[in-house]
Parts: structure tokens; sequence; C-alpha cells
């Protein structure tokens, strides 16, 4: 790819989604684009640069869904999530005892795992939380990706990943 | 290292579950039926069992309940892996005395993320 193409692309994703692309990520480019270059019928990236040059915002829109990541899953990662539970919530139950509310939000929730295995952290409350108004926001730049958690559909390999399995009998 | 038992009657699901827990810390042994992996573990009790359904001689289930009746039985962490995905499958396999359940088919990521939520890699 030509330097002033990947500074097009660099400049384009860091306006649209914050990304910030450095110069050593060159595979990442050809790893995620590959495949909306072949969709989309260009004979090649220098193609497509030039039809975003052009200001497409449909191929726009197309390139930044494909560049974000979209890593995730249920309790990805585990420890942070029974960081969540063990402190987190407890200061949080103390800190908004008079409110009996508040709200979580899930920056960059992508497909939707990490706020539901908060809700299910929740639910496993049971009483606790009886009376009290808790609300889950998630929030991405990816309609595709939003679209997947809104409908809360997983595949067999999904919720095998980071769900425990007594977890998986109680809530699907 | 930590020892994981690796039982079905399947000798490529036995590669392939081996390669992926040794390349996660452990040292894998293999058993072909739940009799060969009952001697096994009278050798040697496993740290961790990764244990297919049904095969032939000892089905998974026979294997974990005697498993569970020897000395020092209740201390590895079993995992069934099998093809079985029915609910009843599931809690039937729990009621034995499984940790954990894997559908197949299965891969690294799912052995990994279910051997973090059993705190069994350091």
């Amino acid at each position: 790819m030509q330097p002033d193409d990947f500074d097009f692309l660099a400049r384009l994703l860091k306006e649209r989604s914050g990304l910030v692309l450095t110069k050593d990520k060159g595979y990442l480019v050809e790893n995620r684009l590959t495949p909306v270059v072949r969709q989309r019928r260009y004979k090649s990236m220098m193609e497509l640069v030039g039809a975003l040059k052009t200001g497409e915002q449909a191929l726009a829109e197309a390139v930044v869904e494909a560049m974000m990541a979209k890593d995730t899953g249920f309790f990805r990662d585990w420890k942070p999530f029974e960081h969540f539970r063990n402190r987190v919530l407890p200061n949080l139950l103390t800190a908004r005892k008079t409110k009996h509310s508040f709200r979580i939000l899930c920056a960059g929730v992508s497909t939707g795992q990490e706020a539901y295995s908060l809700a299910m952290i929740l639910d496993g409350l049971g009483h606790a939380l009886a009376g009290w108004q808790a609300e889950i926001v998630g929030i991405d730049l990816s309609p595709v990706a939003l679209t997947v958690a809104t409908a809360g559909l997983y595949s067999q390999f999904e919720v095998q990943r980071g769900l425990p399995v007594r977890t998986l009998l109680k809530h699907f | 290292m930590k020892r994981c038992l690796v039982v079905d009657d399947s000798r490529i699901i036995r590669r392939v579950a081996s390669k992926i827990v040794y390349e996660l810390g452990f040292e894998p042994e293999e058993a072909e039926d739940g009799k060969k992996a009952l001697e096994a573990s009278r050798v040697h009790m496993p740290d961790i069992a990764i244990v297919d359904w049904d095969m032939p001689n000892m089905d998974g289930l026979s294997f974990v309940q005697e498993l569970r009746k020897m000395p020092g039985g209740d201390k590895p962490i079993v995992i069934f892996c099998t093809a079985e995905n029915e609910v009843h499958h599931i809690e039937r396999a729990l009621d034995t005395g499984a940790n954990e359940y894997i559908m197949k088919p299965f891969d690294s990521e799912i052995v990994r993320s279910k051997l973090t939520i059993l705190g069994a890699l350091d």
C-alpha cells in the first residue's frame, strides 16, 4: 500500500472511530480489509482506497466496521469479572444504598457477551437486589455487532468460551 | 507439571486434546476407555481428567463414579468432553461428579476457558 493511501486510511479511522493505526499495522489493514476488497469486487486495496477518497459513505462505514476488533466472550479473561463481583459491585451497592439504582456502561460492547455476563452476575445476587433498579447499557460503533448483541443468540462455540456450564444451563 | 488424563476412544481426539493441554502447561496422559483410565488413575492420580461419554468397556460416567470412590479420587478436576449435548446429559454428568462440561466440537480456547474457570491454570 502506498504511504499516502495508508495515511488516508489512518486519518479516516481516527476520525470515525478513534482507532489509531500506526505504520507497523500494515498487516492489520491487509488482513481486515482484503475481504472488503473482495466483497465489493475491487481489483486492489489501492482501488478501494481510491473509492474511499471519493467520499463513499457506505464504503467508509464498511471499512470502519471491518477494522474494528470484535474479540469478546462471556466472562472474558475471567478475573475482571471476579473483581467486579467481589469488589466493585459490593462497593457500588454500598455507595448507592439510598438511591437503590445504578447504571453500568459497557463501552465497546461488541456482540454483547460481556454485558450479558454482568447481567448474570447481577442475577446471581437474587433477593439482595430486590427493589433495586439496575441498568446495563451497551454501546458500540459496529451496527452489525449490536444487532448480534440485541438478538442475544450465540453459537455452541461462543457459549462454551467463558461460560461455566452451570451458568449456561441457568441462562440459556 | 500437573498431569492431565485424556480419556477418549478416538485416537484423533486424544491427540488433539493432549496437544491442547500440553500447550497449556499440563503433562498429558491418554487412555482409550474408562477401564484403562481407572488403571492409570490407580498408578498416578491425575490433576485433571478430560473424559468422553460413550466409550467401549467402561463409559465416561462409570469411570467418574469409580474415580470419585477411589482414595484421592475427589481431587481431580473432571471435565466431560462429549458429543452428548442435551441438558439431561449435562445434568447427569454434573450429578455424577464432573466439574465442567465441553460439547464437541471444541477448540483450544474452550479448553483454556474451562480450565481458567476452574482455577486450574497458573
